[in-house]
């Protein structure tokens, strides 16, 4: 099993969650909505697999590169 | 035939016999095993067949310290030569992993510069194919030394020709600037490798225990660095994805990259774009489909496709000619453009720019990144190399404003007076300074500060600079947007404007070159 750490792309306030831990995920799937610079910006999965960890709640503010979340594929 | 004839003949044959063998059988099949090919199966491979003229093949090394002397390295470990690719001239050296590991020495260094000294001279493009265990450390000075042959030959080539790098095997250590300063790299899944060091010396300089495939593989580039422009599966991918490459470049920068006949219609209309792009300015969408709704059979050749996401490059062809695409990608961080984001166009931009390409861009963007991490990391530097590289670009510019384009965005992706030679914008495009709320609490903060019902008056002074600017008419009746056109026509209208940019000419004041914020 490998690990993948979701990271935000850029900073901002998490609008909403789409998944929950345990969750399975298809590449491709929303993670969750980060709003930033006037815009809804969704999280993507990168790879198919589990929700290991989610790492942030909405309101919660996040940097670029914080992980979001962590894919056990 | 007389005696001696044959003799010298046969001599030939079997020297040359030596030489395609590179380093023998063993070697030859420990490099298949890793699921490579040998330098000879790939140029075989590359060019149209049969086209293939070697050059240097028997040069040789002249060392003689650490039992040199007695070594035979086939082709000094380095295959070098020109052929034709679609019918079309490219230099190539491809370096021989089998032969003394393919390692960089001084006549190595030698028939490497010197084909591309050859390629510049000859206007060809120059392909190198890498697959080399470093330094030929036994030569000393005459190895490092030749570093420098190489960077100067391909540096004072760049621009002249376009040159590209295929990594199919490692290329460590100084060389590995060698890829990055060509116009594209090409990098092997499982068997390219690039870095300034390998782990071992990075283990034994620094601490850090790192295995190579994480330090130096595709995603450490074509993810993480930016410097891998295409991912290929296996080397005859890497060689297919270069021709393809190839087929939208002109052989040199006095030339016109080459117009052929896509069966696509260049007026085609095209409402499936009212459903591609929503109306809504904060909800995301994929500009790829966009991009291949517009373009010739929807054929796109994304570069950097992993790398600041939020940025789309790439080539495609419109009435059957190559165009430069530069779009924001509203799908990732909004489309908003950070510093590699926009290192990634300005690049790219001036590679067009060099060979004669046109540029068709496409806003979707809500600003240039702000807060403390990008402006820290010099968003200000970063971001206008973009507006260099658009304003002195003399290749045909159009731009097409989608949906949104704020602020500095908005001059840094092309406007009207930072390069564009036409900009047309969809009726849904808000195009001005900044958003509303922010622009009506600025100007009207007294007034809402001291109103009966603050919430009240925000509300109505919000909506009043909505309606007066949030929308393509107010640039357009200046004149900074040519026209505001139907989604449906925008095809049809990008390729009449190329069509009357066609021989369009420019001439400027004689300077050396901007001082572009590097």
């Amino acid at each position: 099993m490998a690990i993948e750490n979701v990271e935000a792309p850029m900073v901002g306030k998490i609008l909403r969650v789409e998944v929950a831990a345990g969750n399975q995920i298809a590449e491709g799937d929303p993670i969750c909505v980060i709003e930033s610079m006037k815009m809804e910006n969704f999280i993507f999965a990168p790879v198919s697999g589990t929700i290991k960890e989610l790492k942030v709640a909405p309101h919660q503010v996040v940097q670029a590169y914080d992980v979001v979340a962590v894919i056990e594929y | 035939m007389e005696e001696e004839w044959k003799s010298k003949l046969e001599e030939l044959a079997s020297r040359r016999q030596r030489i395609q063998e590179m380093g023998g059988a063993a070697a030859v099949e420990a490099q298949h095993k890793e699921g490579k090919l040998t330098a000879r199966e790939r140029v075989e491979y590359f060019f149209d067949e049969g086209t293939f003229t070697e050059i240097g093949a028997f040069v040789k090394n002249r060392t003689t310290d650490f039992g040199m002397d007695k070594k035979e390295i086939a082709a000094e470990g380095v295959v070098t030569g020109y052929g034709r690719v679609n019918g079309r001239l490219v230099m190539t050296a491809a370096e021989d992993y089998t032969s003394m590991a393919g390692t960089f020495g001084e006549y190595h260094a030698k028939k490497f510069s010197k084909a591309i000294d050859m390629a510049k001279d000859m206007r060809i493009p120059f392909i190198s194919m890498n697959d080399s265990g470093g330094a030929r450390l036994q030569e000393g000075i005459d190895t490092l030394q030749g570093y420098a042959w190489l960077f100067q030959s391909q540096i004072l080539a760049s621009g002249i020709i376009p040159q590209m790098s295929l990594l199919l095997g490692p290329c460590l250590g100084g060389q590995a600037y060698h890829p990055v300063m060509q116009d594209f790299v090409i990098q092997c899944r499982k068997t390219g490798f690039m870095g300034i060091a390998g782990p071992a010396f990075v283990k034994t300089q620094t601490g850090e225990d790192i295995d190579l495939a994480s330090l130096c593989g595709w995603k450490a580039h074509a993810v993480k660095s930016g410097q891998t422009h295409i991912v290929a599966e296996d080397d005859k991918d890497a060689l297919g994805k270069a021709k393809e490459l190839l087929s939208f470049l002109p052989q040199n920068n006095t030339e016109r990259p080459p117009r052929i006949a896509t069966g696509d219609d260049a007026e085609r209309r095209d409402p499936e774009l009212y459903k591609l792009v929503p109306p809504g300015q904060s909800v995301a969408f994929d500009m790829h489909k966009v991009i291949e709704r517009l373009v010739d059979n929807g054929y796109f050749f994304e570069l950097l496709k992993d790398f600041a996401k939020n940025m789309i490059i790439g080539f495609a062809r419109m009435a059957g000619r190559p165009i430069g695409v530069v779009a924001n990608q509203p799908n990732w961080a909004g489309g908003v453009i950070d510093c590699d984001a926009a290192d990634k166009a300005a690049r790219f931009i001036r590679f067009c720019d060099l060979f004669n390409i046109p540029l068709v861009n496409l806003h979707d963007v809500p600003g240039y990144m702000i807060g403390s991490r990008e402006d820290w990391k010099g968003i200000l530097r970063h971001g206008s190399k973009m507006l260099f590289a658009f304003i002195d670009a003399t290749v045909p510019k159009v731009s097409v404003i989608l949906r949104k384009s704020y602020a500095g965005a908005y001059l840094g992706m092309c406007d009207k007076d930072t390069g564009a030679d036409f900009v047309f914008a969809w009726p849904i495009a808000r195009v001005t300074i900044v958003g509303a709320e922010s622009a009506a609490s600025v100007i009207f903060a007294r007034e809402i500060r001291t109103a009966e019902n603050p919430d009240e008056a925000r509300a109505a002074r919000i909506q009043e600079y909505r309606d007066r600017f949030e929308n393509p008419y107010k640039a357009a009746e200046r004149g900074y947007v040519d026209d505001v056109i139907d989604p449906a026509d925008t095809r049809r209208i990008i390729n009449r404007a190329l069509d009357v940019l066609e021989n369009k000419t420019v001439t400027r004041p004689w300077r050396k070159y901007s001082n572009i914020t590097l």
